[in-house]
């Protein structure tokens, strides 16, 4: 059986075409990855609909959506044996669903009074006649309207994350664990939950599988000491007061003293400093962060060098150089998170998220970025000139100084009106 | 013996709310005070009008005083019971602790020492005292009151403060559990709370003697120790239910039901409050978190108080007084300390010397206060106050069609070129 996926149009600002969004884990190269999994699946990619082979039985799915095997396996079980018209995967709407499909554009269907979501996921049956020549968003759209529901139920678990107290009482985030997810890539912090969603039961699948995941040579399950419950991979150096729980540590990376890791993934050539703590993240490949970093429910693409006091539920692209003194805020302050997307305020119903920067990115000094922005690729934020100190003039030991457009001036000369012993 | 705490409605900037709800190590002030009261075998009264006053000897106690367990026990054992007496003590490290601001009386005793008398009264007939409204009652027996010195003990601990254009603070720091004190001001709740977890702490031992030698011995047990912290880190009070991350170090202090700890966190001499949060890497030193806190990942809060149902996520936070259901974002910051002579705090209007230059701010209750706010040392930030960032200073809105490669710098809230930001300014 073959699975296709076509190349869409789709643009996930500010990273680019769907299958350009840092998602290792998820995108369909991991399928191939996994096709042995998945017995006689063989995925394709391809351009245009010419390239299907209608003669045998085929899904049918666009590259911006993220589906895992073990969703595959049941959506395939439950089409044997079905009459000849085209099946569309439809999933009961819960608190899984609930806390990643927030503005995704998804088709919604009643079944016996319930509600469900509808993925863009097609089965066509063998010899189901579709028009070749058309365009992929118009084939997408007759799919839609001619296909039945199969209603296809998620198994998952929840787990409470405690996060900073919303309107003065503890605030846990319903944190779902489970490894079958399937979602549209709309906006950013769609893969970014997702991305954090399967980041658990990842390190579960890499210590499942008996061939190597590619970005691992040789991997070794460790629970000993201050490595826990973790799957550690080749030449790779951690210091003896590292603490990593329920991760995964791929190839070469090197990993400082005191720094903390839980529930994440470190890909190969990464290099962490000393102090870091790295809770729910994803870190791409060769990425190097320097020290006292705190990384919490965030992505970052490879080759970036990062080095952030605080950097939560925030994306970064490839290649972004982050200092410290950048500050992504990404708290709600009493209301949820508002996002701007093509024009439109959208609510994310959120109370905790960042923001985005696209690929090559350098954010200098005291770039201070509201929740819910997005920055394109290739931009270049420096520091304001007035704020930084550029010149310094003759000072004189008795006086006191202050720090004003770009240079050090004397405190009376300016601010007047206020008492400078108030302030020294 | 009734012990009558007298309520005359005194009040504290900026909670604005009942002195007696103050926090103090892992309850409030009223509560402590109740609980010592029965202890001691004797009967709380809490007095509103002068009618409760009954007849025989009592103890009058007036609002905004706090008195520790072992002083008031001292103080009933010494006095002459025929007279009235005005609790007193000499001036040491620990009653000089938060002395400045204080509406306390100090006069010189007999033998020449200074005596500092608090507002906490022995009477051998209480029946005397109806007819006396209740707010002239403290004035009343201030007048015929003798005044009765109480002998404490005390040990110190000498603490390095940081140097400031070079000159070297130092600073004493008591560990007893005789203590009195007026709460007149929030620096007096932040001081006494530095003081709890001496107070706290001796109590304890002297309430639990079989299990603190348990305690003892299972600390020696571990081997011959190197050091004190050897001893103090085997020396917690941990409720069972507290979840602590085996790599976190505890050393001498108190945590509560349902309190989780993260991983490298550093906690010592604290009261950690029940089912506060501390994330991993977090310090904590000598502080009193109340119930229900959060103290975020990688923050070090030091010699700081937190009222209940808080979230502090500083970076740093030091000797400050964080108010009820209080957000204290990322970025936000308190200086803490003055540069010339000492910090200055707000009175009744008046802005008087804290006695010391190193003091951080007070946030009222339901306070949010968002990032990048600086606030001077020993300002004083009133209830229910919502501060955010200036538009001007974030990036909230981005334009299309940014060019890409240039140097960009933040602009009244939007990203501009910065030749072109250059160009203004010619």
């Amino acid at each position: 059986m073959k699975a296709y996926i076509i190349k869409s149009q789709r643009v996930i600002y500010p990273f680019g075409s769907a299958d350009r969004v840092y998602s290792p884990m998820l995108n369909y190269s991991n399928l191939l990855k996994e096709e042995l999994a998945l017995e006689k699946l063989e995925v394709r990619f391809i351009k245009s609909l010419v390239e299907t082979d209608t003669t045998d039985e085929y899904l049918l799915m666009p590259d911006y959506v993220f589906i895992t095997t073990g969703l595959i396996k049941k959506f395939l079980f439950l089409c044997k044996n079905t009459p000849d018209i085209p099946l569309r995967l439809t999933v009961p709407e819960s608190r899984l669903t609930g806390y990643y499909t927030t503005l995704m554009d998804l088709d919604r269907i009643e079944l016996n009074g319930e509600r469900n979501l509808q993925f863009d996921v097609f089965y066509l049956p063998a010899g189901y006649r579709i028009d070749k020549e058309c365009s992929f968003d118009k084939m997408i759209m007759t799919l839609r309207e001619n296909s039945s529901p199969v209603r296809v139920v998620q198994s998952f678990g929840i787990r409470l994350n405690r996060l900073s107290n919303v309107n003065g009482k503890p605030y846990f985030e319903e944190f779902p664990l489970t490894d079958e997810i399937v979602g549209h890539q709309r906006i950013w912090f769609h893969s970014l939950l997702m991305n954090i969603l399967y980041l658990g039961t990842y390190r579960n699948r890499v210590q499942d599988c008996q061939y190597s995941f590619g970005f691992m040579h040789r991997k070794k399950f460790v629970d000993t000491g201050m490595v826990r419950n973790s799957i550690i991979g080749s030449n790779v150096w951690i210091h003896p007061t590292a603490i990593i729980e329920d991760s995964v540590i791929a190839d070469n990376v090197r990993i400082g003293a005191s720094t903390v890791i839980k529930n994440s993934v470190i890909m190969r050539d990464a290099n962490i400093g000393d102090h870091n703590i790295i809770k729910y993240s994803l870190i791409g490949e060769n990425v190097n962060s320097l020290s006292n970093s705190v990384f919490e429910y965030s992505v970052i693409a490879p080759d970036s060098t990062i080095s952030n006091l605080s950097f939560c539920y925030s994306m970064l692209g490839r290649g972004v150089f982050l200092t410290t003194a950048v500050i992504f805020l990404y708290e709600g302050i009493n209301e949820t998170i508002k996002l701007n997307y093509n024009g439109e305020n959208l609510d994310t119903g959120r109370y905790f998220l960042g923001s985005a920067a696209g690929d090559g990115c350098v954010l200098g000094t005291r770039a201070i970025i509201n929740p819910g922005m997005v920055i394109p690729a290739q931009t270049i934020i420096v520091l304001r000139p007035e704020e930084g100190v550029m010149k310094i003039p003759q000072l004189n030991e008795t006086d006191y100084y202050i720090w004003d457009a770009a240079t050090i001036k004397r405190f009376e000369d300016v601010f007047k009106e206020f008492d400078k012993t108030d302030y020294i | 013996m009734n012990v009558y705490i007298l309520k005359t409605g005194v009040r504290i900037e900026p909670f604005n709310e009942d002195v007696h709800l103050s926090v103090f190590g892992n309850g409030s002030v009223l509560k402590y005070l109740v609980d010592t009261i029965e202890s001691l075998g004797h009967k709380p009264v809490i007095t509103e009008s002068d009618r409760e006053f009954e007849s025989g000897a009592g103890v009058i106690i007036c609002e905004r005083v706090f008195v520790s367990k072992k002083l008031l026990r001292d103080f009933l054992k010494s006095i002459d019971k025929n007279k009235i007496n005005m609790l007193g003590v000499y001036r040491s490290v620990t009653s000089a602790y938060n002395l400045p601001i204080m509406d306390v009386e100090i006069s010189r005793v007999e033998d020449g020492k200074e005596g500092i008398f608090y507002s906490c009264f022995y009477h051998p007939d209480c029946s005397k005292l109806k007819g006396i409204k209740i707010e002239e009652v403290e004035s009343v027996l201030k007048n015929q009151a003798t005044r009765h010195i109480t002998n404490t003990r005390e040990i110190t601990m000498d603490m390095r403060l940081p140097s400031i254009r070079g000159r070297q603070y130092f600073m004493s720091f008591p560990i007893t559990s005789s203590v009195a004190g007026h709460l007149t001001h929030w620096v007096h709740i932040l001081r006494l709370n530095h003081l709890a977890f001496g107070i706290k702490w001796l109590e304890y031992i002297y309430t639990h003697i079989p299990a603190t030698a348990s305690m003892v011995l299972k600390a020696l047990k571990g081997g011959i120790p190197s050091s004190h912290h050897d001893i103090l880190k085997r020396m917690n009070i941990i409720d069972k239910e507290a979840k602590i991350h085996p790599s976190a170090y505890v050393e001498a202090s108190f945590i509560g039901r349902g309190a989780r700890i993260g991983a490298n966190a550093l906690i010592r001499n604290s009261f950690i409050g029940e089912n506060v949060e501390i994330g991993d890497g977090a310090t904590v030193l000598n502080c009193t978190i109340s119930d229900n806190s959060y103290i975020s990942d990688a923050t070090a809060i030091i010699f700081s108080t937190v009222y209940p149902d808080s979230s502090v996520s500083n970076v740093k936070i030091q000797m400050s007084l964080i108010g009820r259901n209080t957000f204290i974002h990322q970025w936000c910051s308190f200086l803490d300390a003055r540069f010339v002579g000492d910090v200055m705090v707000t009175h009744n209007g008046n802005t008087v010397s804290s006695g010391s230059p190193f003091l951080g701010s007070c946030i009222g209750h339901n306070c949010t206060m968002a990032g990048k706010v600086l606030i001077m040392p020993g300002r004083t930030i009133p209830n229910n106050i919502t501060m955010v960032m200036r538009p001007d200073e974030t990036i909230s809105y981005i334009p299309d069609n940014l060019p890409q490669n240039v140097p960009l710098v933040r602009d009244n809230g939007t990203l501009v070129p910065l030749s072109r930001l250059k160009g203004d300014k010619k």
